[in-house]
């Protein structure tokens, strides 16, 4: 999902946070950083340029000789009396350098994290999202392989014998949650190598866990939840940087009641169109993987949200369609405002999904696009 | 005011412009000093506040250890443990710059990621910095941040590497990138400063694994995190603590208040000399204007109309002097911020930043106190010309008899001043203020006894001069008839000569105590130590040198001192001063001791120390056995027994000495301060010296001093410092000056028909000079002799009470003949100048013209 968030978040979450936190609370800047980033130096990285061979659960932990790395969970889940919830666990890590250099301090680092963590009460029509920074050193933040954990200050995603375990809390609001997959890790692109643009290296290391059972707490204004549902993650690592004309990106994970599971994300260029190197999944009730490419899909917007806070016009309603594979849906999101205003702005909320003979849930996430006037 | 009143009195002032220009000149100076004196104060405060709060002006409270670094793991522990998300954590010390001409700025590392909370709605520094150079700046050792003014006036770029000087160390940094603030104060706070990562700061400054601070933000209404402020209290481990960034700030502050206190009241005494020259002059304005002002009053002029008159007279030209005296003081007080914030570097702790702010309230001050002033010393001469009575008016006499009867009342009312001022010292046991305010007591009622006293002297003159002839007897007559006039020149002039020859007597003082007590403590034949411009530097001797130096066959010991700054709650900040040997031992001077001095130094070494009297008297500790003073060491809370109380002129904070084996089992602490080095043959001092000098040379920032050396650039430090005082004492002497000028030129002027009726008579140009040159001389005379016994009053409250109250100690009285030979010098010198220009016009003027009118 978040190739399109983290080329224009990484670096301008870092620069601007610590400039300014939360001094644009627009994303005029966009187009900028966007110009920036391509001039970004990842000489001495290692690039995604050939397909590699998965170890897991060894992927799960960080992969330092790339430049930037993630892990997304977002997830949909209701209590005992339905009341609906739609929540979002992103940790980054960017690596300032390539080099390792030996140094004293423990404080010394090279390795930068960031994450955002964000709760949907549909209920109370209640959006909640909160970020959080920190160097990768001195037990402050960081990621590692053996047994797998990822954490900055009291957030974390640990493995918990075959389970996952994310946690995360801000002002009134906690999550505490149990995950166990309930398919097999899914490579997305070309075995794993998801490419960006026909530069060779433009390129991604890329694999989801699409159907991940979830329980546990979420704890709102003192007031606790017992949840379940179903949770999607990502997990990307890349040195790669962002094509000048792309605009931003709509990117959706959609779980059926069926069993299936659908990725899909378009790169947007500016001026309008859509670049041909969007692409998708379609992920069966076994595990079997279908790619998607641009020509295999059609996304149509049928309504707009305008939020009150940045004057942003986001899309509100979609019908997908895959011919091929005979799918039609309508994608609602469960709420209109679920607007990040961190550091970096953008949408990403749970929606559901509807059309003929399907229905079922999912996260949405839309960046790159400037608020009117 | 009517018109035609008004019309009389700008006619007035323009014919006697020359004592008018003077009168504002005087009020003028007076305004300046408390302007300046109180710009300085100011501005030191705010040099102090941008020194200490650089990035953290948001942070509410600081975690601290209570004399040195403390472990990282604290910090980590707060965030990761206990879920304390407001922390920055911050690696600190002062480092000098040698292209900066030496100056000390401070080193300062933090965690950008953590520093962003107190950056939620406002420009950061760093947002004119390149994320090149952010990334540069987290991920590379050695790389810095500065100001772009501070780069400029160092002639340094962006990219250029910096030798910067820290302890022992030379360190190289490269300045990756120039900060810009758009506000004025941070600007400000930033030029003191080279800004590091954290990991940085803590390789530079040998600090791996310590913190120097974390600043916290806790708001005080959130009972979450009032919660959290306990929990953070409950954990802290000794000697590490929480404290509220008012409270330090206020702790550290109240170091110098006594400074600045002194330094005002110091103003506040050129005022007063002022509050003199302007009731001398105001007064003299309405009985040159007697005949006028009866005339006035015989066609219809009520009192009121009158009095106002003299009074509205009196605030414009107040108003005046005080308009130019706000802007001199604002002039003025440019070079003393320079004076007094170098005395504080000198004496108290290191300021990276010196600032330079005029306060409106500073002008408000200077300018209301002008005008008071004026009002004030207006007063009575405006009463007296509304009491006038049409056909008195006329004479003279009525009012210089009226003044003669009240001689006695007025001396009776000054010895009651002085009995109040007596009684307050007494009564006010440690208030500073109270004993400033008696010390303004006793100089009113001096100058109030002055007038009995002058008449009393002259009448003596009369008698010793009438050899002399008819001069020499016509002389102090003459002053005797006009005493109300004369009387207030004497006692203003006798309130400036004692002021300046008090705090001459003062300064001599404490100069002889701390000459004295050097020779005492510094008993050791070479010293050596860092070259560390600052006194709040953490770096120490590298301990490796104590070896290098007994290597010499010329050293046959070395002591080591230990000295850090330790704030502790229950006795504040003092300072600890660990010692292998007591350097002072057998010289050493005791207030009070338990036992005899070779003994004290073997119980140090099991439980004992001695403190000096600083600390003794801020902490109320009465001299005698049994005393216990308590304090939180690195394993926990101990009690030392007092053994002795001893004088020390080193630190107003106070010492507590400590034998070096003590210190060191109950503080994990290994640093060295300095080293004393004791040689066998005293001769060879100097050549020993060089030879340590040259052997030793590869340490880049080592003072190696002897003996002589070092008491030589402590007394220079010590000259340095009461630079500020001689200052103030010399703008004391001009305002009294011009006051004695004003009011005896004044004085000769209104006698231009005596003068003539003495010239037809027969007396010749040259015996009215001479006779003039006379009185004069007397008055000066008669304000030095008055000034001795007054301005030893006044020495005596300021070396035992006011120094002792102030920086809790106690001087030698010291009393050198110079002081009373400048101080009658100066008061001769002034009244005899005041005769120059009425003699010059003597000659001139035409007898005819002068009696034309009798």
């Amino acid at each position: 999902m978040c190739i399109r968030l983290i080329l224009f978040i990484l670096l301008p979450i870092f620069t601007m946070a610590i400039v300014s936190c939360n001094e644009n609370k627009n994303s005029q800047e966009t187009g900028n950083v966007v110009q920036s980033l391509s001039g970004n130096d990842t000489t001495g990285f290692a690039r995604a340029d050939a397909p590699r061979n998965f170890v897991f659960p060894d992927d799960f932990g960080p992969h330092p000789q790339f430049q930037t790395e993630w892990w997304y969970y977002t997830g949909n889940l209701s209590d005992e009396d339905g009341r609906e919830f739609g929540y979002q666990l992103t940790f980054f890590r960017r690596a300032l350098s390539p080099d390792k250099i030996e140094r004293e301090s423990k404080w010394a680092t090279s390795q930068i994290y960031f994450a955002h963590f964000a709760l949907t009460d549909v209920k109370e029509g209640e959006f909640y999202s909160s970020e959080r920074w920190s160097r990768g050193a001195a037990g402050l933040a960081g990621a590692q392989t053996k047994p797998f954990q990822v954490w900055i200050d009291s957030w974390s995603i640990k493995v918990d014998d075959k389970s996952f375990r994310l946690r995360a809390q801000d002002g009134p609001v906690s999550i505490d949650l149990l995950l166990n997959p309930l398919k097999a890790e899914v490579l997305q692109g070309d075995k794993g190598l998801s490419q960006k643009s026909k530069d060779p290296g433009n390129a991604s290391y890329y694999f989801s866990q699409t159907r991940i059972e979830s329980s546990g707490s979420i704890f709102m204004h003192g007031e606790e939840f017992e949840v379940s549902g179903l949770s999607w993650l990502d997990r990307e690592w890349s040195t790669s940087a962002l094509g000048e004309d792309q605009e931003g990106w709509d990117w959706f994970s959609i779980q059926l009641d069926d069993g299936q599971e659908i990725m899909l994300y378009q790169l947007r260029l500016n001026g309008g169109g859509i670049d041909p190197f969007s692409s998708g999944s379609l992920v069966g009730v076994k595990g079997d993987v279908t790619p998607l490419k641009a020509e295999d899909f059609k996304i149509e917007v049928l309504d707009t949200w305008k939020s009150p806070e940045t004057n942003t016009v986001y899309p509100s309603k979609w019908q997908i369609s895959i011919p091929k594979h005979d799918i039609k849906l309508i994608v609602t999101p469960l709420l209109n405002n679920q607007e990040l205003l961190l550091s970096f702005i953008y949408w990403e909320g749970a929606v559901k999904v509807s059309g003929s003979g399907f229905s079922g849930k999912g996260y949405v996430e839309l960046t790159g696009y400037k608020p009117q006037n | 005011m009517n018109y035609p009143l008004l019309h009389l009195t700008t006619g007035y002032i323009r014919k006697h412009l020359l004592q008018n220009i003077l009168l504002i000149l005087g009020i003028a100076f007076g305004v300046a000093l408390i302007v300046s004196v109180d710009i300085a104060n100011q501005s030191a405060s705010r040099s102090f506040v941008l020194s200490k709060e650089i990035l953290s002006s948001k942070s509410t409270h600081h975690i601290l250890g209570s004399y040195s670094d403390f472990d990282e793991r604290i910090y980590q522990n707060l965030r990761l443990k206990f879920g304390v998300r407001n922390l920055v954590p911050i690696v600190e010390d002062y480092v000098n710059v040698p292209v900066l001409g030496g100056r000390t700025v401070k080193l300062l590392g933090t965690d950008f990621f953590a520093d962003l909370i107190f950056y939620d709605n406002r420009q950061s520094p760093l947002s004119s910095i390149s994320e090149h150079a952010l990334t540069e700046l987290i991920a590379m050792p050695g790389t810095a941040l500065i100001s772009a003014q501070l780069a400029q006036s160092a002639g340094i770029d962006a990219g250029d590497v910096v030798e910067v000087n820290y302890g022992s160390k030379t360190l190289n940094i490269k300045i990756i990138g120039l900060l810009n603030s758009k506000s004025d104060e941070l600007s400000k706070s930033l030029g003191g400063l080279i800004l590091t990562d954290i990991s940085t700061a803590q390789e530079l400054l040998d600090k791996v694994g310590f913190l120097s601070q974390i600043d916290l933000l806790i708001d005080g209404e959130n009972p979450q995190d009032i919660e959290k402020l306990n929990l953070i209290r409950d954990y802290l481990p000794s000697g590490v603590e929480i404290k509220e960034k008012s409270l330090l700030l206020g702790s550290a502050k109240s170091l110098t208040r006594s400074f600045e206190l002194n330094l005002l009241a110091l103003s506040l005494l050129a005022l007063f000399v002022g509050v003199f020259l302007i009731y001398n002059i105001v007064s003299f304005s309405v009985i040159q204007r007697r005949s006028i002002i009866g005339t006035l009053r015989s066609i219809g002029a009520t009192r009121k109309q009158i009095f106002k008159m003299i009074i509205s007279e009196a605030l414009a030209i107040g108003i005046v002097g005080s308009l130019i005296g706000v802007l001199g003081g604002v002039f003025l007080g440019r070079g003393l911020v320079g004076l007094v914030t170098r005395s504080i570097n000198d004496l108290y702790f290191t300021l990276t930043v010196t600032n330079f702010t005029v306060s409106p309230e500073s002008i408000i001050k200077g300018f209301l106190a002008g005008i008071f002033a004026v009002g004030i010393a207006a007063l009575v001469p405006a009463y007296e010309a509304s009491r006038f009575r049409p056909i008195n008016v006329l004479r003279r006499s009525t009012l210089e008899g009226l003044f003669a009867k009240s001689l006695k009342l007025l001396g009776f009312i000054g010895f009651l001043f002085i009995a109040l001022g007596y009684v307050l010292i007494i009564v006010s046991t440690k208030s500073l203020v109270l004993s400033l305010i008696s010390v303004f007591l006793i100089l009113l009622g001096a100058s109030l006894l002055v007038p009995i006293c002058t008449a009393l002297l002259m009448r003596l003159f009369s008698l010793v001069l009438s050899p002399l002839g008819l001069i020499g007897r016509i002389s102090p007559r003459n002053i005797i008839r006009s005493t109300s006039r004369t009387a207030v020149a004497v006692a203003s002039l006798t309130v400036a000569i004692s002021v300046i020859l008090s705090v001459s007597i003062m300064i001599g003082s404490f100069r002889s105590t701390v000459v004295n007590w050097l020779d005492s403590a510094l008993t050791a034949d070479i010293f050596i130590s860092m070259d560390s411009a600052n006194i709040s530097s953490q770096a120490g001797v590298p301990n490796e040198i104590i070896e290098q130096v007994t290597s010499y066959p010329q050293v046959e010991r070395v002591a080591t001192v230990r000295r850090i700054l330790y704030d502790s709650p229950e006795y504040g900040l003092f300072n600890l001063v660990a010692v292998t040997e007591d350097l002072a031992v057998e010289n050493r001077e005791f207030i009070w001791s338990e036992s005899q001095n070779n003994i004290i130094w073997d119980k140090m070494q099991s439980n004992s120390i001695l403190i000096s009297e600083s600390f003794a008297y801020k902490n109320a500790i009465e001299p005698g056995d049994g005393t216990v003073v308590t304090l939180q060491t690195d394993h926990g809370a101990k009690d030392f027994e007092v053994a002795g109380i001893y004088y020390d002129y080193g630190s107003q904070a106070g010492v507590l000495l400590i034998s070096d084996e003590l210190y060191r089992t109950l503080w994990d602490d290994d640093k060295i301060t300095s080293l004393g080095l004791y040689i066998s043959n005293t001769k060879n001092i100097e050549t020993t010296t060089e030879l340590l000098r040259s052997g030793l040379s590869n340490y880049s920032n080592l003072m190696i001093r002897s003996n002589d050396n070092l008491k030589r650039s402590a007394i220079k430090t010590f000259d340095r410092t009461f630079t500020v005082t001689s200052a103030l004492r010399l703008l004391i002497a001009i305002v009294a000056f011009i006051s004695v000028l004003s009011s005896l030129m004044a004085l000769q002027l209104e006698r231009e028909k005596e003068f003539g009726i003495l010239r037809a008579v027969g007396m010749t140009v040259g015996q009215l000079r001479k006779m003039l040159f006379l009185e004069n001389g007397l008055i000066g005379l008669a304000s030095g002799l008055f000034s001795i016994p007054v301005g030893l009053a006044l020495s005596f409250i300021l070396v035992y009470v006011i120094n002792l109250r102030s920086f809790g100690w106690t001087l030698n009285f010291t009393v050198e003949p110079q002081y009373f030979i400048e101080a009658v010098g100066i008061a001769l010198a002034a009244s005899i100048a005041a005769g120059l220009y009425p003699a010059y016009l003597v000659g001139k003027e035409d007898v005819g013209k002068l009696i034309r009118e009798e």
